[in-house]
């Protein structure tokens, strides 16, 4: 097991002395050679928990509760030049605005060779060797590696965001919405770059997405996310067959399908609770269809259902006998 | 169906001042700007109620230090400096805040007309902001005072017309960004005439970013009146800080509240002018369309 | 549920955008070429009453320049669009002002297509306030019964409110609203729902498909997304670099798609489908950059079908099959 999350809870500080709790408990184990999704609509915490593990949270985010196992050590308490080492070469991240993060004043080969050298302590010549061939290995002709970022089109700076992750050969990828603004041949391009790095290097991807079309299409397992929660967790397979959670059923059945779905779409009422407040019992209820008397004041544990599973909703709790 | 209560116009009239002074209130340093300002205006409205004395009877002994009788002390002819002080920020006041409505006017109207139109009309535009912006508007005022002598209403005109091309130009370029703004365009849709895009969608968000100019420029217009009345180029017959701060230079030595009092008064208020300035600010800034565009969630998802 | 074949309501004919970036006085003056985009070329559409007709294409296709252009939020460079048989490319501004209140938009961005510092009330108020004149009551009565029509509902609770006080979803109900009080015959949706939560989207999308069928407005409705196009839509026609590539109804365009592009976009579409697997359609990626005039077919350097006539002339859109439309010379080649 490569990463373990445990019962992390994320407070954010609002002026005037309010916080919005955007992590209220969420568990999620990461495997060796997986690409696990996460899956949900705004406000949900699934970027949140992406920043977490890299701890590039914002100024007024605070971490109240929970731990983030990476090989037996815990991210969370450890000093920032442990969290330096660990950042980039061991886990890093590809965001939805990374084309835009490149200087715009040095060409693009400089800046991945820049990297290398800060975190191996290469020289220049080598350093632009590797990332040379980083570069090459996304499909971005030798010819144009030596340009600057304004130089390539949205899709081909993506790729270099992706070359730029993949360069010191991490244990773990986060891409948190890397193909959002892009169109869908691109999307679909960059989709299969890191579906292929992955099953080449046997290592792990966590891909945040709120698209469960493009996360079905990439992923290995899913993680389905609402309020702060992690409401569901299955195999791609299992999920998309039999989704146990409300939520997850509600989705589904909102997500138009090019091949034709021959019903109307459903759409849910209502919005996501406010995380500014506490709430009493189970925080889908008030969208919910299926909801029955225990939902207002019990809130659900994740119910494993047998196999892997887990639901978080009173509909699989096991009767106490 | 019937309406209950106010929905329309005023009560979005009502809502903004409400909306907009619970903002402004949260800024400590605005709100102190601003009661020092409401003092001054009170003074300068009734002087004769709180000034113990008339501001030119010279019956007073000459330079007598701050006492009981004359909180302030006297000035060298005789006259009691506190009520003189009262007296003089009239003119402060009156001078700040007219040459600057006449700026705010000028420019917010020009600017107005230069980002709508675009074009040739921006063009010729824009190149008047640039040739009025070279003038000096120091040396303009006082060649002004040379040739009419000292006419504070002319003094005001001057200033008025020459600070101007700061706020057409802040304009300009919150309606250009405006201009594109999809629910300017929505309007355009329905058929609205240009009139009333401009008055009803553009003038009221692009004009935001010119009132807190407007504020710094009422506290320029009193520096430049302050330094006018300096050099000696004011009317002696009006009591102001300025003259009052050049009378004091020669005493420094002996007798320091003839200049202090004035120049802590003309300090204090464009200071507090400065601090609603930046207090206005805030708000719109909080809230404004020309700025950025408007709240999405601040919580990452 | 396709409507009667009903009179054509939009007709554009040879419509073209094309746009001179703003150089500056002295590069002006100095002379020289200054790079034109064309935006939208040649493009000729029907839109018939009541259809809802999708305008699929990728960033860079025009589509939305296109949607402008037929409600003459931008002029056409050269062609004419005919609202019910008015020219309306030929009116001055003062006339095609009162022709505005029958073609409406809805925009993008739910954040920004209301200004903020209306209320509900007004914003909704507004068209019937420019083009018509009607006592206090009655107008409160109309926008209140639009609110409820667009499911915001009870109304009085909406109309005293701010745009900062609703959701996005809620927002474009508004916009929605503000879109239809005047009973227009067309409204052109730009990406309505691309920035809305999936099930927030669906919401609209179904409500969009109801006021059609009650009010027998006709919508052209521009996005990226083909699943979106195809659940909402009658007919699809695909947009690429100005023109118009393929056109026809909507199940037929996304299962038995003509033209190349066409091909490689729905190969690309990701989908909830564990039964087939998907056919990717290789392309050469890096010649998709922004390119200049072309001669011939703008798709030819990413065509796996491309031959010498593609590099020479430009394939018109004419039918394949009965209703369905391409530019393609694989289907179509000329004498």
């Amino acid at each position: 097991m490569t990463l373990d999350i445990r019962d992390l809870r994320l407070d954010y500080a609002l002026p005037g002395g309010l916080s919005v709790r955007a992590l209220d408990g969420v568990d999620l184990r990461i495997d060796d050679d997986e690409i696990v999704g996460l899956v949900g609509e705004s406000g949900c915490g699934k970027s949140t928990l992406a920043y977490s593990i890299l701890r590039v949270l914002p100024e007024n985010a605070d971490i109240v509760e929970g731990r983030i196992l990476y090989r037996n050590r815990d991210l969370i308490g450890l000093s920032e030049g442990r969290m330096r080492n660990i950042r980039w070469s061991k886990i890093s991240m590809v965001f939805q605005s990374s084309m835009n993060a490149f200087s715009p004043v040095h060409r693009i080969v400089d800046q991945l060779a820049a990297v290398h050298m800060a975190h191996t302590g290469s020289d220049k010549r080598a350093a632009l060797k590797v990332a040379e061939k980083a570069l090459t290995r996304m499909g971005i002709p030798a010819s144009r590696t030596w340009s600057y970022p304004h130089e390539f089109s949205g899709g081909m700076r993506q790729r270099a965001a992706i070359a730029l992750a993949l360069l010191l050969d991490p244990e773990i990828l986060i891409a948190d919405e890397p193909t959002t603004a892009l169109d869908v041949v691109i999307q679909d391009r960059i989709l299969q770059i890191i579906q292929d790095w992955q099953r080449e290097s046997g290592r792990s991807v966590i891909f945040v997405s709120h698209d469960m079309a493009v996360v079905a299409e990439i992923c290995d397992r899913i993680a389905v996310m609402y309020a702060g929660l992690v409401v569901e967790l299955a195999d791609k397979v299992d999920l998309l067959k039999e989704p146990r959670h409300p939520y997850t059923q509600a989705l589904l059945d909102c997500v138009p399908n090019v091949k034709g779905r021959g019903s109307r779409l459903q759409s849910l009422s209502g919005s996501p609770p406010d995380l500014r407040q506490r709430h009493e019992g189970c925080l889908f209820r008030p969208r919910c269809a299926k909801a029955f008397a225990d939902c207002a004041t019990v809130k659900p544990d994740l119910f494993e259902v047998g196999d892997r599973h887990p639901a978080r909703c009173l509909l699989y709790r096991p009767e106490a006998s | 169906m019937q309406p209950r209560g106010e929905y329309g116009r005023l009560r979005e009239l009502r809502d903004r001042a409400i909306a907009f002074w619970k903002d402004f209130r949260t800024d400590k340093a605005a709100v102190f700007g601003l009661a020092v300002v409401v003092f001054f205006a009170i003074l300068a409205l009734l002087p004769w109620l709180f000034a113990p004395y008339s501001p030119t009877s010279i019956a007073f002994a000459q330079l007598e230090t701050p006492s009981g009788a004359h909180l302030f002390g006297t000035d060298d002819i005789g006259r009691d400096v506190l009520s003189r002080i009262i007296w003089g920020s009239r003119v402060s006041l009156l001078f700040g805040i007219l040459a600057a409505s006449l700026s705010l006017a000028l420019g917010a109207t020009l600017g107005l007309l230069s980002g709508y139109y675009g074009g040739w009309v921006d063009q010729i535009l824009s190149r008047s902001f640039e040739i009025v912006l070279m003038i000096p508007a120091f040396f303009l005022l006082v060649m002004v005072v040379a040739i009419f002598g000292n006419n504070i209403n002319f003094e005001i005109l001057v200033v008025g017309i020459t600070i101007w091309p700061a706020n057409a130009r802040i304009m300009r370029a919150s309606v250009l960004s405006l201009k594109e703004r999809q629910f300017v365009r929505a309007a355009v849709a329905t058929g609205a005439s240009h009139g009333r895009i401009l008055i009803q969608h553009i003038l009221p968000n692009a004009i935001q970013p010119v009132i807190v100019n407007s504020n710094l420029q009422i506290g320029q217009a009193i520096l430049f009146e302050a330094g006018m009345s300096f050099l000696g180029l004011s009317d002696p017959n009006v009591v102001s800080w300025g003259a009052m701060v050049n009378v004091g230079a020669f005493h420094l030595v002996d007798a320091w509240w003839l200049a202090f009092f004035p120049g802590v008064a003309l300090a204090v208020l464009i200071l507090s002018f400065n601090l609603i300035g930046d207090g206005v600010g805030k708000v719109y800034g909080a809230t404004s369309v020309v700025a950025r565009k408007m709240e999405t969630p601040k919580v990452a998802a | 549920m396709t409507p009667e074949a009903g009179s054509t309501v939009v007709r554009a004919v040879g419509v073209r955008k094309h746009f001179r970036p703003n150089r500056g006085i002295v590069a002006s003056l100095l002379g020289g070429k200054a790079d034109i985009v064309r935006a939208v070329e040649d493009v000729s559409l029907e839109i018939r009453r009541g259809e809802i007709l999708s305008l699929v294409g990728e960033s860079g296709s025009g589509k939305t320049t296109l949607g402008e252009v037929l409600t003459l939020l931008q002029r056409p460079t050269a062609g004419n669009i005919f609202l019910d048989g008015t020219d309306l490319s030929r009116l001055k501004p003062g006339k095609l002002r009162s022709h505005r209140r029958r073609m409406q938009v809805v925009f993008q961005d739910p954040y920004q297509s209301l200004d903020p510092r209306m209320t509900i009330y007004r914003a909704v108020a507004e068209p019937l306030q420019v083009n018509e004149h009607l006592q206090k009551e009655e107008l409160y009565t109309r926008v209140a019964n639009m609110l409820e029509g667009v499911g915001l509902s009870p109304a009085e609770a909406f109309l005293y409110k701010y745009p900062r006080e609703l959701s996005g979803g809620q927002r474009q109900r508004v916009a929605i609203a503000r879109a239809l009080i005047l009973d227009p015959d067309f409204v052109v949706a730009d990406e309505p729902v691309s920035m809305l939560d999936v099930s927030v989207a669906s919401g609209i999308l179904n409500l969009m498909l109801d006021l059609r069928a009650r009010l027998g407005t006709a919508f052209l409705f521009i996005t990226h997304d083909l699943a979106v196009a195809r659940y909402i839509s009658d007919r699809i026609a695909i947009m690429y670099r100005g023109r118009i590539v393929e056109i026809g109804p909507a199940v037929v365009v996304t299962q038995h798609p003509i033209h190349p592009y066409t091909q490689l976009l729905l190969s690309a579409v990701p989908a909830i489908d564990l039964t087939t697997r998907r056919e990717r359609v290789v392309s050469d990626l890096e010649t998709a950059d922004r390119e200049h005039a072309v001669r011939g077919c703008s798709f030819q350097f990413r065509c796996p079908f491309v031959y010498d006539q593609c590099r020479g002339t430009v394939p018109s859109l004419l039918e394949v099959e009965p209703a369905h439309s391409a530019a393609c010379f694989k289907y179509s080649a000329p004498a």
